[in-house]
């Protein structure tokens, strides 16, 4: 029945210039945010790559100096076989994040969030603590990331290919007359947002795949299909939100200027204004503690492990038995390096319970957004996407963790010997610790892009429901 | 007559329900930022200048050590938050607020707020002066997108023509009632704003608020101006609404992202790690190519000459202090040079957003928002110089007591709280007015220019119509 309106519908949107306009645009500016996001990985792989080369230079350096005491034992013992200096303050380790296939289509918290660590033998604290160069002017605009353009102009093009779908028509008088034939609303409706949807998706799927090939993705590796059709799925379900969205404002039989005007409001609404309502909710409801107040008390941690030393190099046997009895080392209390390294140890001691804080307050947050994105479609397809991206909060704050481990590990090694009074070999230094990048379980990925994709879902399958109602009440005359 | 004309738009406008609703939207959600917005600011001001006492506490109570051990303890500068920065957050959530004061180290501020806060962040912050940058050209447009298009779908422009109505005046006309309309949406909020600024009692926020008002004022003029040109132009109000909605995305969203993402293409930062191994590896080889050690043994050379003594024991001064005032510097060299440098480079970056600026009025806008209200870059740098300068005084006094009052040698030598004392507390004073106005210059210029070209369009389009064109 419905065969001779599509192919009708067909030959009109292939003639319309308008559909063309939208194809280029959308090109043009999506190729743009694959380029911003290429550049990005190039410059975070280059400083990956930089800081490596560091690395090696500094342990080979270091390797060859024991070596060459290792081959002449007479010579003065050279300073780099003190593990203390070695591991506080000349070696490091990078420890860097491999960013997944589709990182570059978000930037998501990549640039607020560390995607490397200085490992050192030093506190965890001070390991943490570092950031990368950036210039805030431009953080606080934002990138022009695929992710931009999917929740922000997207929206834009779907609706001004549909917000007059039914009135424009309607004021063109060509509905009274399509209508005029053997078919009926629905079915006539139905011709013309098929071809909407299937140019839009169609549309937003071969620039994605564009994107992927200028990314320069590995096409090879499974987790690029996988997440590629995680982001197909999503961006397919917000465009489908605006289309349905657009379709039910269209039934409620107004003129183009009012569809456009109620549609151009909803947009400022769930894209721009909510979302920042909700930012400032959950900020508000669980505002983090105070880091100065943590730089203040960590202050008088540090002044207390000043003044009890001996206590706390004595807490620091106690929490290393496998290397000494407390008080027994006492030709050991003098070194510079483990006297350090006990403060610190007391130091993160006391100031746990603040960063737990700090960690619950996070956690709160999260939570609060969580439960808060379905409000606003915007929110939850840029939770999804940054999720799918890997540069969300979680995938950060699995990092992180590793990196913690890892620091355990490193650190270890160097205090190990440290206590052992051990000098460092050559051999010690080809079998330090390396950092191995372990993938993110895949368990709260899914989860997290499921709970908004599902929003989404019921979202899009409520408005269908309402259009659907509303538009067989629908009166083309009058 | 331009009274006569404003007084109908305005009740044109106030009939059809658009000037209500524009009001009760805009208040609602300006009071909602502003009022969340100053409750936290006031806390977080509150726990900064507690802090900051706190740390100078710390610094005079840390008990009698070595002056240079001191110098290593150090101090913290926390960055006070102004009055006005609760209403224009501008870069705050994205510098660090505290930087570690302490001997042979510009460390960079840490601790930046949006590393706090959920991804929602990036969504843009809720305040007073993000609903007045994106809302309020969209209320202008709003207003006066039908002004003349809507007269001429209903022929009244025609009719207004023969009465022999001189276009400027009808230009006019339109443009005091839309203005007047703006005022009667933003007068309940101007009014609360400045008696709440005036009760708070700071020193320049009047003036400050003031400025920022005109400034707002201009931006709203700009898109009064470009919409009454579309409109004028324009065969139905519906193209020209279109049409002012997408400039208006497009400057708001669009042009500011890319041209922070051609700033950063085009003028790309070292990385933390080649940054820290620069600052060292200078430090250690001297930017001169004299080294560090080189110096040092030159220095006690010299001293030794100078006071005709074969032995550094023999010296009426500490050997060590004066190593390590030579440190400092080489030091403060270095750090001049590679953080001028990063400095530089931010600057390069944020003139190459400018030039965005005379494609979008919003980036103009932002940046003088964001000097009036003390929360830009330049704001920040300003209080990283002056916690580097205090950084410097302290360390060389520290450096200064070890030298003269110490002998070459003498590590058991301590200092107590008369030396500490004499270390005042960081007092950071802000920027001043004066300071934030010239450096902003090129954005006012750019914003003046947005104005003055925007009513020349607005001119030149409604005399197309008295021409004949398209009435």
């Amino acid at each position: 029945m419905s065969q001779h309106s599509l192919a009708n519908e067909w030959f009109l949107v292939r003639r319309s210039r308008l559909l063309l306009g939208v194809f280029a645009i959308l090109a043009i500016i999506m190729t743009f945010a694959a380029v911003n996001g290429t550049n990005r990985l190039t410059a975070h792989q280059s400083t990956i790559t930089d800081a490596n080369g560091r690395e090696a230079t500094t342990l080979s350096a270091i390797a060859a100096s024991l070596e060459k005491f290792e081959q002449s034992p007479g010579s003065d013992v050279p300073a780099v076989a003190d593990p203390g200096a070695v591991g506080l303050s000349i070696a490091a380790h990078y420890a860097a994040l491999d960013f997944s296939p589709l990182a570059p289509f978000a930037v998501g918290q990549s640039d607020i969030y560390p995607s490397y660590y200085r490992v050192t033998a030093t506190s965890l604290l001070t390991t943490l603590g570092e950031f990368d160069i950036q210039n805030p002017v431009l953080m606080q605009i934002g990138a022009f990331d695929i992710a931009f353009v999917v929740i922000y102009l997207v929206p834009i093009f779907v609706l001004v290919l549909s917000y007059n779908i039914l009135s424009g028509e309607k004021e063109r008088d060509t509905l009274r007359l399509a209508l005029a034939q053997p078919i009926t609303v629905t079915s006539w409706l139905r011709a013309k947002i098929i071809w909407r949807v299937l140019f839009i998706f169609s549309a937003l799927a071969i620039m994605g795949f564009a994107a992927l090939l200028i990314v320069n993705a590995d096409f090879n590796a499974t987790l690029t299909w996988v997440q590629f059709s995680a982001w197909l799925v999503v961006i397919a379900l917000y465009a489908a939100f605006w289309f349905l969205l657009a379709l039910l404002v269209n039934s409620y039989n107004k003129s183009s200027a009012t569809n456009g005007i109620i549609l151009a409001a909803a947009w400022l609404i769930l894209v721009v204004l909510l979302p920042a309502m909700v930012s400032l909710t959950a900020n508000s409801l669980y505002p983090a503690p105070s880091r100065v107040m943590l730089a203040a008390e960590l202050r008088e941690a540090s002044a207390e492990a000043d003044a009890k030393a001996a206590e706390a190099l004595e807490d620091f046997y106690f929490d290393h038995p496998e290397f000494a009895a407390p008080g027994e080392a006492s030709q050991q209390d003098n070194n510079f390096f483990l006297q350090t390294l006990s403060k610190d140890a007391s130091i993160e001691k006391a100031i746990a319970p603040l960063l737990q804080d700090f960690e619950d307050q996070a956690e709160a947050q999260q939570n609060s957004v969580r439960q808060l994105q379905y409000l606003s479609p915007a929110i939850m397809t840029q939770q999804a996407l940054n999720t799918i991206s890997g540069t969300d909060y979680l995938q950060f704050q699995d990092f992180q963790n590793q990196v913690s481990l890892f620091h355990d590990a490193w650190s270890d090694f160097f205090i190990s010997r440290i206590m052992e009074e051990k000098t460092l070999t050559s051999a010690d230094i080809r079998s330090l610790p390396q950092f191995q990048y372990q993938e993110m379980a895949a368990g709260p990925v899914i989860r997290t892009v499921l709970t908004s994709a599902l929003g989404l879902i019921v979202i899009n399958i409520l408005l269908a429901f309402l259009a659907g109602r509303q538009l067989r009440r629908y009166k083309v005359v009058g | 007559m331009i009274t006569v004309i404003a007084k109908r738009e305005l009740k044109d406008m106030w009939r059809d329900g658009r000037l209500a609703w524009s009001t009760l939207l805009f208040l609602l959600l300006f009071s909602a930022a502003a009022l969340t917005g100053w409750q936290r600011a006031e806390g977080i001001a509150a726990e900064r200048a507690v802090a900051q006492e706190i740390v100078f506490e710390q610094w005079l109570n840390q008990g009698e050590k070595n002056p240079h051990s001191a110098a290593h303890y150090g101090i913290y500068a926390f960055k006070p938050l102004g009055p006005l920065a609760y209403f224009d957050t501008a870069v705050t959530n994205y510098t660090g607020v505290s930087i570690w004061l302490e001997a042979h180290k510009q460390n960079r501020a840490k601790d930046r707020p949006a590393a706090d806060m959920t991804s929602l962040q990036r969504f843009g912050d809720l305040t007073g002066a993000f609903v007045l940058q994106m809302l309020l050209p969209l209320m202008t447009i709003f207003l006066a997108f039908n002004a003349f298009a809507g007269e001429r779908e209903t022929g009244t422009l025609r009719q207004l023509m023969s009465m022999g109505v001189p276009t400027e005046d009808l230009l006019f006309g339109k443009a005091l009632g839309i203005v007047l309309a703006l005022g009667i949406m933003l007068t309940p909020i101007i009014v609360v704003s400045f008696v709440f600024l005036y009760s708070l009692e700071a020193e320049g926020v009047l003036l400050r608020a003031a400025l920022m008002l005109g400034i707002y004022g201009l931006y709203a003029i700009a898109f009064l101006g470009i919409s009454l040109a579309v409109s004028a132009l324009t065969r139905s109000s519906q193209v020209a609404l279109i049409s002012l909605v997408t400039f208006w995305l497009i400057s708001a969203f669009v042009v500011p992202r890319m041209g922070s993402e051609l700033a950063n293409t085009l003028t790309p930062l070292p990385n933390a790690i080649t940054f820290a191994d620069t600052l060292e590896s200078d430090m250690e080889n001297g930017l001169d190519g004299v080294s560090q050690s080189q110096r040092l043994s030159e220095l006690r050379e010299k001293t030794l000459a100078r006071y005709q003594v074969d032995s550094v024991d023999d010296l009426p001064l500490n050997i060590e202090g004066l190593s390590f005032t030579m440190m400092e510097k080489m030091g403060d060299a270095v750090f001049d040079k590679h953080y001028g440098d990063l400095q530089s480079r931010f600057m390069e970056q944020q003139n190459t957003l400018q030039g965005f600026s005379l494609l979008s009025p919003l980036i103009a806008v932002q940046t003088v928002s964001a000097a009036l209200a003390g929360t830009s870059m330049d704001d920040h740098q300003h209080f990283a110089d002056a916690a580097e300068q205090f950084r410097r005084g302290f360390v060389q006094k520290m450096n200064d007591d070890l030298t003269f009052n110490a002998k070459s040698g003498e590590t058991s030598y301590k200092a107590g709280n008369d030396l500490w004392e004499v270390v005042s507390a960081f007092d950071y004073q802000p920027r001043s007015l004066t300071a934030a106005l010239a450096s902003v210059v090129p954005s006012l210029l750019i914003l003046a220019t947005w104005v003055f070209l925007s009513g020349i369009a607005a001119l030149l389009a409604v005399q197309r119509i008295s021409k004949g064109g398209v009435v």
